[in-house]
């Protein structure tokens, strides 16, 4: 991995990535929403609700996923300086903002109607809002400061802090009582009918080809923008 | 046609259902998006100064200012 810490051979290996990326997330959103809004059946308690499931459990995984992601890229950065790493830690930021924000509000357009309630401050409710904010207190963070590398390092040390949160919010159901439905993926199996489950991994490959594909084009757009400047200087200065 | 309408109706929880998706797909398209047109813009913006750099005359003038 290390390897890839070299700007110049993390982009030749984004160039070969970008393609495949954007072409299995096109395909896999095409089937997937196939199967989430026609092919698979209705709940025989939820009814047709269960395909809010489609869209808020992968987006809840993929929140979980990217936060995850941004730890270890911003750990790698304070370690060992890596831009590289923290090119992608900060890429990352947004686009886990908007799948746990999409968790959050499918899950209360979920509420709604099976539990009487859009919202309801319960472990597993309240540690994914709490991961919004630290999402969006991460994009902050790094901005907030005069140079670039003081907002980084500042931000990399609050993703790490904030890897606390994540295995609350995985066992928020099993240790707390909670209005929430408990884990269905576990040791022993799923338990999920499959004609379920086929939707449900078909839209995380969407999600999670789509987080590939922003993030190489954002990281790409960045060192695009350190050239630039570079440039620009280089001109001003003759 | 009475099938579909009944389809687009989702057993009463219309309303929940497409926000859901329609929330979800605004999203995504609108980071992918914005993304791809920042991504445009640099890509402009560098070959326009590479260009320049490429030219002769062009610096000079820009120190004679």
């Amino acid at each position: 991995m290390h390897a890839f810490a070299n700007p110049t051979r993390f982009l030749r290996l984004a160039d070969f990535v970008l393609p495949w990326a954007v072409g299995i997330c096109l395909l896999s959103f095409a089937a997937g929403l196939l199967y989430a809004l026609v092919i698979s059946p209705p709940d025989y308690q939820q009814g047709e609700s269960v395909r809010i499931m489609y869209i808020h459990v992968p987006s809840a995984w993929m929140g979980l996923f990217i936060y995850s992601a941004m730890a270890i890229a911003s750990a790698m950065f304070l370690i060992w300086r890596h831009p590289v790493a923290n090119l992608i830690a900060r890429s990352s930021a947004p686009v886990g903002a908007m799948f746990t924000a999409i968790c959050l509000v499918s899950g209360m357009l979920w509420g709604k109607p099976m539990w009487g309630t859009p919202w309801v401050w319960d472990a597993r409710l309240t540690s994914m809002l709490i991961l919004l904010f630290l999402y969006l207190g991460y994009m902050a963070l790094a901005d907030a400061f005069e140079t670039p590398e003081r907002g980084d390092k500042a931000a990399a040390i609050l993703a790490l802090v904030g890897v606390v949160n994540l295995p609350i919010i995985k066992f928020s159901v099993d240790w707390w009582n909670t209005l929430h439905q408990p884990s269905i993926i576990s040791m022993s199996g799923f338990s999920v009918n499959t004609a379920m489950l086929a939707p449900l991994f078909i839209m995380l490959l969407a999600f999670k080809s789509y987080y590939i594909t922003i993030l190489l084009k954002k990281v790409r757009s960045e060192f695009l923008n350190a050239k630039l400047r570079a440039l620009r200087l280089a001109q001003v200065h003759g | 046609m009475e099938t579909f309408v009944e389809y687009l109706s989702m057993g009463g929880y219309a309303t929940f259902v497409w926000s859901t998706y329609l929330i979800a797909l605004v999203g995504l398209a609108g980071i992918w998006i914005a993304t791809h047109k920042t991504l445009e813009i640099r890509e402009n913006q560098l070959r326009v100064l590479l260009e320049q750099r490429n030219q002769p005359g062009t610096i000079d003038k820009v120190s004679e200012q």
